[in-house]
């Protein structure tokens, strides 16, 4: 009895430290580009024992403006496929690109935009249009060309897509096949921001502090009660 | 030779015992309260001990779940629903009984079911799992869900707004709620309050001492009892 209210009490607090180091990785998160706030959800399970699940929160995060050319923001739905080195596609919605030595378009961890974009060596300017598509202006032509297009893909459940790190995601079975959509949400020299709203990651905080503290003075009270109860004779 | 009649009161050990056990009790109470305070729909549970504990031991305690309704916090996910109303939410579980409960946090998964947070289907008024005949575009603008529960879906290609159905609020006896308030992007804090549930354990704590002291010196009283009538006159 009094064990098992010791337990329960440390298996809280416990899970509260779990849920305080969500919230930990969110602020880390602030400044990352189209990073999106990761959610620990607790729920009671059958038997009675609090359980958690991470739910990512893909709402929309503000644009901020960068004037430089290569970057791109997402506003509304869609993933940008990259591929791997390895050759696997992963989505990312951070826009902030760059090109290699052989003039591909890159992520700035080393992956082809699409299935590879070349840019030319000499162009005047670069344009990406709100669908998504390469344009360059060659020197002496009054017209750009179209190089090739930047596709956005959708998923039914995109909370099902697993995190790699480094700001990329694969499918797996929950979250559905991607499925290509027509956009006209991209912008040029914009990139977006972490969704993470620092006022609630701090209410979060001070909640979790205050779970924390009573769990562990609860353990100290019927540690207390416990004690007594075994030298009842003293 | 005892002259009289020697009075003792044996039952006085058992029933400090007794009250320890329910103190215990109690307090394994409030610290399901404390342990749930982060959980989202949680009703508090608060001891009622009727006055034959002494002769019921600890079944002479029983809960009472308050319904008073908790903080609803504001979290911007359209898939989270709170009551502002009493009544509970219907869940399906997986070996296919109904489950009630205040925490109305949804998921869609790809089929369009709508699910609770571990997997469990949402159950409409009809009795019926949730399901969106179509998934929406943006969840954040084409799902809409009215005070009562029913549930509308913009459907792009037709230009109109669908119903998928009404979520289930229920009272505890499962009669459905008149007058319920869902409201979305909402979740509903549980309803514990850290400091009334301290408050109520210090004593506990100061009650379980004092009864400890009174079997103490009641188990000394029967010792010393038992060695001055025992020792050879």
């Amino acid at each position: 009895m009094l064990d098992h209210i010791i337990r329960q009490a440390a298996d809280a607090g416990n899970k509260q430290f779990e849920k305080l180091e969500r919230v930990t990785t969110n602020v880390a998160n602030l400044n990352t580009t189209g990073y999106k706030v990761k959610r620990f959800e607790q729920y009671l399970s059958v038997d009675g024992q609090i359980d958690g699940v991470e739910r990512v929160d893909t709402s929309q995060g503000s644009i901020m403006v960068t004037r430089r050319e290569l970057d791109i923001a997402i506003q509304g739905d869609g993933y940008i496929p990259v591929t791997q080195p390895d050759g696997t596609i992963a989505y990312t919605r951070d826009g902030s690109f760059s090109k290699n030595s052989e003039g591909f378009l890159m992520t700035n961890r080393g992956d082809l935009v699409g299935d590879g974009i070349r840019l030319p060596l000499n162009y005047e300017k670069l344009f990406i249009t709100d669908r998504g598509e390469v344009q360059v202006k060659l020197a002496g032509k009054i017209e750009p060309d179209t190089l090739g297009q930047i596709k956005l893909v959708t998923f039914a459940n995109p909370e099902g897509l697993k995190s790699i790190g480094y700001n990329k995601l694969v499918a797996t079975g929950e979250s559905g096949e991607a499925a290509e959509i027509e956009t006209k949400g991209i912008r040029q020299g914009s990139l977006e921001r972490a969704n993470v709203s620092m006022f609630h990651q701090i209410d979060h905080i001070l909640r979790l502090n205050a779970s924390v503290l009573s769990n562990m003075k609860i353990v100290k009270f019927t540690d207390d009660v416990y004690r007594q109860a075994v030298n009842l004779r003293q | 030779m005892l002259e009289g009649r020697l009075t003792y009161q044996g039952d006085g050990m058992s029933i400090a015992l007794r009250a320890m056990n329910a103190t215990v009790h109690r307090m394994e109470i409030h610290t399901d309260n404390i342990a749930h305070f982060g959980l989202p729909g949680y009703q508090r549970k608060t001891p009622v001990i009727t006055s034959f504990v002494e002769h019921l031991g600890k079944n002479a305690i029983d809960t009472v779940t308050s319904t008073e309704i908790g903080r609803l916090r504001k979290s911007d996910n359209p898939l989270d629903f709170a009551l502002n109303s009493k009544g509970y939410f219907q869940y399906l579980n997986a070996g296919g009984g109904i489950e009630m409960t205040r925490d109305g946090r949804m998921k869609l998964d790809k089929d369009g079911y709508l699910l609770a947070l571990d997997g469990r289907h949402v159950l409409s008024d009809a009795g019926l799992p949730v399901r969106f005949s179509h998934i929406p575009k943006d969840l954040n603008k084409h799902v809409t869900v009215a005070p009562d529960g029913e549930i509308k879906v913009f459907n792009t290609e037709k230009n109109a707004m669908q119903s998928m159905g009404r979520l289930s609020v229920v009272n505890q006896d499962g009669s459905v709620v008149d007058n319920a308030d869902v409201k979305q992007g909402y979740v509903e804090d549980s309803n514990v309050f850290l400091q009334r549930e301290f408050v109520s354990v210090v004593p506990l704590r100061r009650n379980f001492e004092a009864n400890r002291q009174l079997f103490i010196i009641q188990s000394d009283t029967l010792s010393r009892t038992i060695q001055e009538l025992g020792r050879p006159q």
